[in-house]
């Protein structure tokens, strides 16, 4: 500086140089801001869109200053929003009448994805090179607002979504195509490289065929879901394609989750662990899937499939099953567990809810489903709530046949903690009768499910035309409880009590020459079973009735295996003809008479063998000395002709 | 009490009872509070996405009317007309007697003018603008000023025959009867 002072000369020219240039800059400025029309319809023509400007004007440093451009698609579409646009000429050729474009910047350019969606491009750098390259750099801020009305944002602490990424991308200007050779996003510590197209970028309707190799991001650098999910731990392979032409740009994306953990607070302070989460997630189309999922809720492994295609009109597929190995770690011969859910989620859950489990014993297959039809369940804020089903529908397939059982209008009051899940205040009506009872699920340490139901009024003719469609019906009414623990080693076990019915005994007739025994009154049979892995028990079994004083028992492991004694009533026995024989010639006076028979066969069809031999050496027994010689050689014939 | 102590004890309580209304109004008005610091710190088209949702959400909170001209504002500003247009009806509609109206009134006449929307909507804004009685008292002119939530400084000049509006010093329209 003191150089230039020391020469009054250099002074002058230096004051010279510095008026040129302002008149300059404030003289194209002024000759810019008169043109503003013309460079607005020169814009318009050029690239088919519709450009609106607040002003121009021209800096020596930084170019030609367009102040607030709006550009949308048509005059009534929303606009994309640029404060200010900079655009770098190169000063020579301006004296050949050429304009060269060396640089744009575009300061905060605002686009709104949709209303609730702002994507901020703070600053965006393009540098235009001879021979049509071009560099761009940009920082991009996405905001968006999840609204208050949507039911996500219910569960959401933090509803805005705030990321910043940075762009810069690298490639050639061919003719009417951007050549884009390298696009690199970056997040935090991620990058996200691409490689792609924009064809026609200068006309109304630019192709986007932009494509990202997969890249490893930590879930801890999307700030959305770190702020939502607490001791957020894990990883996501994602990948994307851009495809189409705005404003419907197609969007795939797919992403691989490994081994995430967190932890979520559902509400007032009970918060759920989840560990060990993975998942492929592919998203397209406005169709999300999510398959494979895998992950640890407390101490439960779970399994989820999940589809949900709003254009397809079909609802939501929600699939969620417990994992084979842990089943067999329990104390349950199952082999599948699982629950379906078919509709949509809204403020509630509305469609149909099953759960199916497979059965598997030896030699049988059993398939158990429940179908829960027209829910409509308020899931928000579970802690305690009432949970009503109008229809539930059981049913078992054993391979051979259909069979199904309704009840209806369950209310239940459901109770939901970190380490716990259950049912309580449970009724329920079918075939005449009300159920109550009570569910629980402990998730603590080891996974436990207690179910205990109590049911009575049942009639016994309906229940056994839906049970036994085939067979003779029981009449009577039923009063039965049962219940489940799979921590047990008899995990599901029962006692019931069917009361002034009738049953039909025929089967007995079978054997014995007995009376008809196929409408046998009766004022009540009582039973208990017991069901382990390995066996199935049903013991106590006590028919009362006039006629017949019956018990039994039996266990069975596709195998039966079992007893029953009865007691027939003398009086009722002459009716038969063979019994009449041998009653007069044994001259029996007790009321009763006891026979025992071993049960044997399969399940379906058992087979019943009636101890003769014990029978006949019990009649002996009772017989005086004097009687057994006189008789003995007319006993034997009359015992034989008892059997058929 | 004695004298001595009266004074600072009446003031120690009020100061009390002031930070205390503070701390509630502050606790109370923490979403316009993190408005305010985004348009402080430059972040406009942020705090234009905080106030809609809190418009969207509590359409009736003290600041509504102040967060609608705001909102009115911004579309105006982004030039998304669409959206403007009909925002500035709701406005005028609802604010029929605040102090912010007029100016609201001026920004949907000039998109109107652009966009050579409804005439009839522009005839009658304009009959507005004149409608009232205009008393002038040793002066050319009646002012008004209206400073909004993004700093913008709106000024109304009624003159005897003609109104000028200025946005931030310069003139945004000028209407004649």
């Amino acid at each position: 500086m003191s150089f230039f002072l020391k020469s009054r000369r250099k002074l002058l020219i230096l004051t010279v140089i510095i008026i040129s240039l302002c008149l300059f800059q404030a003289t194209i400025s002024h000759f810019l801001r008169k043109s503003k029309p013309e460079i607005t319809q020169y814009l318009n023509n050029t690239f088919g869109y519709v450009f609106k400007i607040d002003d121009v004007t021209f800096n020596l440093a930084r170019g030609a200053h367009l102040k607030g451009v709006a550009v949308s698609y048509q005059q009534k579409e929303k606009p994309i929003f640029i404060k200010d646009v900079f655009i770098g000429i190169e000063i020579l050729p301006l004296f050949t009448k050429k304009v060269v474009i060396n640089k744009i910047t575009a300061c905060s350019t605002a686009y709104f994805l949709n209303p609730d969606t702002l994507i901020l491009f703070k600053k965006t750098t393009i540098l235009l090179y001879k021979a049509g390259r071009f560099k761009l750099n940009s920082l991009i801020k996405i905001a968006s607002w999840i609204p208050q009305a949507s039911y996500i944002s219910r569960f959401l602490d933090e509803k805005q979504i705030i990321q910043e990424i940075r762009c810069a991308a690298d490639g050639n200007i061919i003719n009417d195509d951007l050549d884009i050779e390298m696009l690199l996003l970056t997040l935090h510590k991620a990058q996200f490289i691409g490689t792609g197209k924009i064809k026609n970028f200068r006309q109304k309707t630019p192709y986007f065929d932009i494509n990202f190799i997969p890249s490893t991001i930590s879930l801890n650098e999307i700030a959305f879901l770190k702020k939502n999910l607490k001791k957020l731990q894990g990883y996501v392979l994602l990948s994307l394609k851009l495809n189409g032409t705005p404003p419907n740009i197609k969007t795939l994306l797919d992403a691989g989750l490994d081994n995430c953990n967190f932890s979520y607070r559902l509400y007032d302070g009970e918060v759920f662990d989840i560990k060990n989460m993975r998942a492929d997630i592919a998203y397209g189309n406005k169709s999300l899937k999510i398959k494979d999922m895998f992950f640890v809720f407390n101490s439960l492994p779970v399994n989820i499939n999940f589809e949900d295609n709003p254009a397809e009109g079909s609802g939501m597929l929600l699939q969620l099953s417990l994992p084979y190995d842990f089943l067999s770690r329990q104390n349950l011969p199952l082999e599948r567990l699982e629950a379906v859910f078919r509709g949509r989620v809204a403020d509630t859950l509305q469609g149909k809810l099953e759960f199916k489990a497979l059965y598997k014993r030896k030699g049988s297959n059993l398939e158990i489903q429940v179908n829960l039809n027209n829910l409509d369940f308020d899931y928000y804020n579970l802690g305690e709530k009432y949970l009503k089903i109008a229809k539930i529908e059981l049913v078992k397939n054993d391979g051979i046949a259909l069979q199904k059982l309704f009840f209806a209008d369950l209310d239940s009051i459901l109770n939901t903690s970190k380490d716990r899940f259950s049912i309580k205040n449970l009724t329920c009506n079918g075939y005449n009768g009300t159920i109550k009872g009570r569910m629980n699920l402990d998730l603590k340490d080891n996974v436990v499910l207690s179910i205990a139901l109590s049911g009575e009024d049942f009639d016994m003719k309906a229940l056994s035309g839906d049970i036994a469609p085939n067979a003779e019906p029981v009449l009577g009414t039923l009063v039965l409880k049962v219940s489940f623990n799979n921590s047990r080693k008899d995990f599901f076990r029962g006692a019931g009590l069917v009361k002034n019915g009738i049953i039909n005994l025929d089967k007995l007739a079978e054997i014995i020459n007995f009376p008809s025994l196929k409408n046998v009154y009766f004022e009540a049979i009582r039973f208990c079973f017991w069901v382990s892995k390995t066996k199935v028990k049903i013991g106590g079994l006590r028919l009362i009735s006039p006629e017949v004083i019956a018990t039994a028992f039996a266990d069975t492991n596709h195998s039966l295996k079992g007893s029953l004694s009865a007691k027939i009533n003398t009086e009722f026995l002459k009716k038969s003809p063979p019994f009449k024989t041998l009653i007069n010639l044994t001259r029996i006076k007790s009321p009763y008479i006891d026979f025992k028979f071993l049960i044997g066969g399969i399940f379906k069809a058992a087979r019943f063998i009636w101890l003769k031999g014990e029978f006949k050496h019990k009649l002996e027994k009772r017989l005086p000395n004097w009687a057994k010689k006189s008789i003995e050689t007319r006993l034997n014939p009359a015992i034989d002709n008892l059997a058929k | 009490m004695s004298g001595k102590f009266k004074a600072p004890i009446i003031l120690s309580a009020v100061i009390l009872i002031f930070l205390n209304l503070s701390c509630l109004i502050s606790v109370k008005d923490k979403r316009y509070g993190d408005i305010l610091r985004d348009i402080k710190s430059g972040n406009n088209d942020f705090a234009f996405m905080k106030l809609k949702d809190y418009l969207r959400n509590e359409p009736d909170n003290r600041h509504a009317q102040e967060l609608k001209f705001a909102l009115c504002e911004y579309y105006y500003e982004i030039k998304d007309y669409r959206d403007a247009i009909p925002e500035l009806v709701d406005y005028i509609n609802a604010y029929q007697n605040y102090q912010a109206t007029i100016f609201v009134q001026a920004l949907l006449y000039k998109l109107l003018l652009e966009y050579n929307q409804q005439p009839q909507l522009i005839a009658k804004i304009k009959e507005n603008f004149f409608s009232n009685s205009l008393f002038l008292i040793f002066s050319e002119s009646k002012v008004k000023y209206y400073n909004s939530l993004f700093k913008n400084k709106y000024k109304i000049a009624e003159y005897l025959d003609y109104i000028e509006i200025f946005k931030n010093n310069e003139l945004l329209l000028k209407i004649t009867p």
